[in-house]
């Protein structure tokens, strides 16, 4: 009885889930100019409309490039901190590891609007290298926290079956070290992009008309007006982010919350 | 005489269309001590997990005291367990946890209480009563998950494989502490095991399972001295076993001719000998009243408390415990001879 | 491992850098400018402004109710979730399927899930038509501007987090445990109520929290479905920054806002603590 209830309560909470993208999506495929759903009838003519209009494309471009060079540098910064907070005791280990984690319950709008103040002072504010940086600080945990799991103690004994075969630290790692933590980096990567590409709250403090990114553009417009366009827009968004997980699960596996142990 | 405590007919239980128990037959009766021996995947703990509730067979029935319970669930069936890994509740400290089972059965939260404080002194943890269990060391966890059990007096109580976990000492201390509490209590108590030293140190009865099925049931001595199948001969204690080959004339030849028994003496059938190993002599010159059999000695393993001895009788291979002090005099390539007795010979059915 | 201080600092150098410069750096100068009045003297006129004056506690109490329904809300519908992918859901490509559409919203932005919730409860959103064709009301409701709306929004975001925080909490329960419940005489429920919820109370408790701190710091959702009527402090804050341009002020208010975030990062960490219930 109780799990026939818990039953229909997950039906409805799966389906609370799924709504405003399936409605999202549906919307951007009507083809009355005012938004409708059920979408009466199916034309692709508002996704034509956004991808040829230059606004759009290029923030598009914007949000990518920021994403993927966000990416990189996170990714550069996150394994060596990685590896340090790992391997080695120091002084100010666990006060670093906090910090590095920390932007990810710290509220982006401080964030965002320190970053503004300070950037400011020092001229970098309303640029692409203003935006970068805010980026990296907020998706760098997601780099560091899939990493480090993998940098454990069994790994540790590979490492050192290296040296003690004769391999300098550096070979080590490029050929040892690296091939271990691959999956995490990856999945880490992949959601540090995710993170960036999707960013609303810290980018709007350093974003113009010419600098702008998918989500902020979007957060402008539906303040003022919704059409189809606009749907498209966030249809497509929701279309890749799809595609996206469905990779990740066949790859990772995101069976996260995986059977107990009989 | 009172009904069996426990009486399980027909009972069978498959995993994935594959059999892992098959047609059980069995019966305690109260205060008894069983223990059910057999190696991995025998299918001993299935049996006690289908007694405790917690599997549903495929067929038979499961009486406790008289009563049906083939299809209770585990909260209704007046036994209880003792798991493998204690399954102490963490966020519970000792006197919770075994106070959680009266407190059940409607028993108010003072006198629960009491019967935990009482259960815990019997087990020997008075004092422990506000510890959480991960302040606990292996044995000691062990006691808390006894007492939880016995706090509620069941008539039947199921223990899988407990002392597995503890270190010998320990294990040999708790064997004893068990038994006794089992005859203060006078409760009927079903000990899975796979050691064989355990089960005949503790047991009252033993249940030899094999591949979903029971091979023997009796005392340990009686199972060792008159194993009713190979596999039986081969568990329990170390064998010999050797091939019986039937003459023409219906006598049987053991160890190429060594040994003949007429045909009147044989029993039926195609058999195979048993013979143990403390039973051989290993002598320089025969012994009286045994029949000597000319050997080469070819190996010798001392193990501490007795030696192994790696006998060649003709073409067959026999093992021999002796005494270090029958050691003496005796070395490696020696001609000797290994003396046995036909009473100490034993038939089981079917081929070596 | 060999290499010691050198290897750590060479390792270490980057990363702490960049998180100098462009993390901690910024901070100190909010913190900084808060503190200071715009001739350069120290000051603590704009904390005393934000405790003085009742505008502030008005927003912080909308903010903290809305959270905190959030919060409830989720767990109420988070729970149960949790429960059926990881006790109930039996074949796994389901539990999979399912987890891919619970982790799905997270994966596209705030903006376009608010969007699609500024859609539906509109005056002739799917929402209301619906409500309308069940009978339950005779005409359509408001949603965008009111609290429940930003409910909605709030809730629909952060329920991913808790159902993730429950699951996680639920699979890691011994089921030695509810054996042991059973045979000692406890029925299902009583099993649930004395040994499995006690034991998945820690990370519910950090999940309840993170949840919250989500919800009082968020922006865009309130922003967007409150439709300019209704104001959270991280709308206040963000008002400071783009359109009145007083630091100081909103540098107190983004202080006030960090301290408060801090506050419940402590908690959480004392409630997953594993502990006698």
């Amino acid at each position: 009885m109780v799990t026939t209830l818990v039953r229909i309560m997950s039906f409805a909470a799966l389906a609370y889930l799924i709504l405003p993208l399936v409605v999202l999506v549906g919307v951007s495929l009507t083809t009355t100019s005012f938004l409708a759903f059920p979408p009466k009838g199916l034309t692709l003519v508002w996704y034509g409309k956004m991808l040829s209009d230059p606004t759009y494309t290029s923030a598009f471009l914007n949000s990518t490039i920021l994403a993927v060079v966000s990416t990189m540098i996170a990714v550069l910064l996150a394994v060596p901190a990685a590896i340090a907070i790992a391997r080695y005791r120091f002084t100010g280990r666990g006060l670093l590891a906090e910090m590095l984690n920390s932007p990810l319950i710290l509220p982006h709008v401080v964030l965002g609007a320190a970053l503004l103040q300070y950037g400011g002072a020092i001229g970098l504010i309303r640029s692409f290298p203003a935006l970068l940086v805010g980026h990296v600080v907020i998706i760098m945990p997601f780099v560091l926290r899939a990493v480090q799991p993998q940098l454990s103690d069994e790994q540790l004994i590979l490492e050192e079956a290296s040296a003690d075969l004769g391999a300098k630290p550096l070979t080590t790692f490029f050929l040892v070290t690296l091939p271990q933590i691959r999956s995490g980096l990856v999945s880490g990567a992949i959601f540090a992009f995710i993170a960036s590409w999707i960013n609303v709250e810290l980018s709007i403090f350093n974003t113009t008309a010419d600098l702008s990114t998918i989500p902020v553009k979007l957060f402008n417009y539906v303040q003022y007006t919704i059409d189809p366009t606009i749907a498209a827009v966030s249809g497509l968004t929701i279309i890749v982010a799809a595609v996206v997980i469905v990779l990740l699960d066949l790859t990772i596996g995101l069976d996260v919350l995986s059977e107990r142990r009989r | 005489m009172s009904a069996p405590i426990l009486a399980i007919h027909g009972l069978s239980k498959n995993f994935d269309g594959q059999p892992a128990l098959v047609a059980i037959e069995l019966k305690v009766e109260q205060g008894e001590f069983i223990v059910l021996l057999g190696p991995s995947g025998c299918g001993k703990t299935t049996l006690l997990r289908c007694i405790a509730g917690f599997l549903t067979p495929e067929a038979g029935t499961i009486r406790l005291a008289g009563e049906d319970v083939t299809h209770l669930p585990p909260y209704r069936r007046p036994l209880n367990t003792v798991f493998q890994n204690y399954a102490l509740f963490p966020h519970m400290n000792v006197a919770e946890n075994v106070a959680y089972g009266p407190l059940r059965q409607g028993v108010t939260k003072a006198e629960a209480k009491n019967r935990s404080v009482e259960a815990l002194e019997l087990v020997g943890l008075t004092g422990f009563c506000d510890r959480l269990p991960t302040q606990l060391s292996g044995g000691q966890q062990q006691r808390v998950a006894l007492a939880r059990a016995i706090v509620n007096r069941p008539q039947l109580l199921l223990l899988d494989e407990p002392l597995s976990a503890l270190d010998m000492k320990l294990r040999k201390k708790m064997q004893n502490e068990l038994k006794q509490i089992q005859h203060q209590l006078g409760i009927a108590f079903l000990f899975v095991t796979h050691d064989q030293d355990e089960a005949m140190t503790m047991a009252d009865r033993i249940v030899l399972m094999n591949h979903g099925r029971i091979e023997q049931v009796g005392r340990g001595k009686d199972i060792y001295e008159n194993p009713t199948t190979r596999f039986v001969a081969d568990f329990i204690g170390d064998a010999n076993l050797l091939e019986v080959e039937r003459r023409g004339d219906g006598s049987l030849s053991i160890l190429d001719g060594a040994v003949m028994l007429t045909a009147t003496n044989a029993p039926k059938g195609s058999l195979t000998g048993v013979l143990r190993p403390e039973s051989i002599l290993v002598t320089t010159d025969p012994v009286a009243d045994y029949i000597a059999l000319p050997a080469s000695l070819s190996e010798i393993v001392h193990v501490g408390s007795h030696a192994l001895v790696t006998l060649t009788v003709g073409g067959s291979t026999l093992i021999a415990r002796l005494a270090p002090s029958a050691l003496v005099g005796l070395g490696i390539s020696q001609p000797v001879f290994a003396n046995i007795r036909l009473s100490d010979l034993h038939f089981l059915p079917g081929n070596a | 491992m060999s290499g010691g201080k050198g290897s750590v600092v060479l390792l270490c150098a980057l990363p702490t850098a960049f998180f100098a410069a462009f993390f901690l750096a910024p901070m100190a100068v909010v913190l900084i400018v808060s503190l200071t009045t715009p001739a350069g003297h120290p000051t603590l006129a704009y904390y005393l402004h934000i405790l003085a004056d009742t505008y502030h506690w008005d927003v912080l109490w909308v903010t903290f109710r809305i959270g905190a329904l959030a919060t409830l809300t989720c767990v109420m519908i988070g729970y149960p979730l949790a429960w059926y992918l990881v006790r109930v859901v039996q074949w796994r490509p389901w539990r999979r399927f399912c987890v891919i559409l619970l982790v799905l919203p997270l994966f596209t932005s705030n903006i376009v899930r608010s969007f699609g919730w500024m859609v539906l409860l509109g005056r002739n959103g799917l929402i209301n038509d619906g409500l309308i064709g069940l009978g339950l009301i005779e005409r359509p409701m408001r949603f965008l501007g009111t609290e429940l709306g930003i409910l909605i929004g709030l809730t629909y975001i952060l329920l991913p987090f808790i159902v993730l925080a429950v699951g996680n909490a639920l699979a890691k329960v011994d089921p030695d445990l509810e054996q042991a419940s059973a045979d000692l005489g406890a029925t299902p429920a009583c099993t649930f109520r004395t040994i499995i919820f006690p034991l998945s109370l820690p990370g519910l408790m950090a999940g309840a929290v993170m949840v919250f701190m989500l919800a009082v710091s968020a922006y865009v959702t309130p922003a967007l479905l409150s439709g300019g009527k209704i104001t959270v402090f991280s709308i206040l804050i963000f008002q400071q920054y783009s359109s009145v341009f007083v630091f100081h002020y909103g540098g107190a208010l983004s202080i006030t806002m960090l301290v408060l975030t801090l506050a419940l990062i402590a908690l959480a960490g004392r409630l997953s603590e594993p502990r006698r219930v």
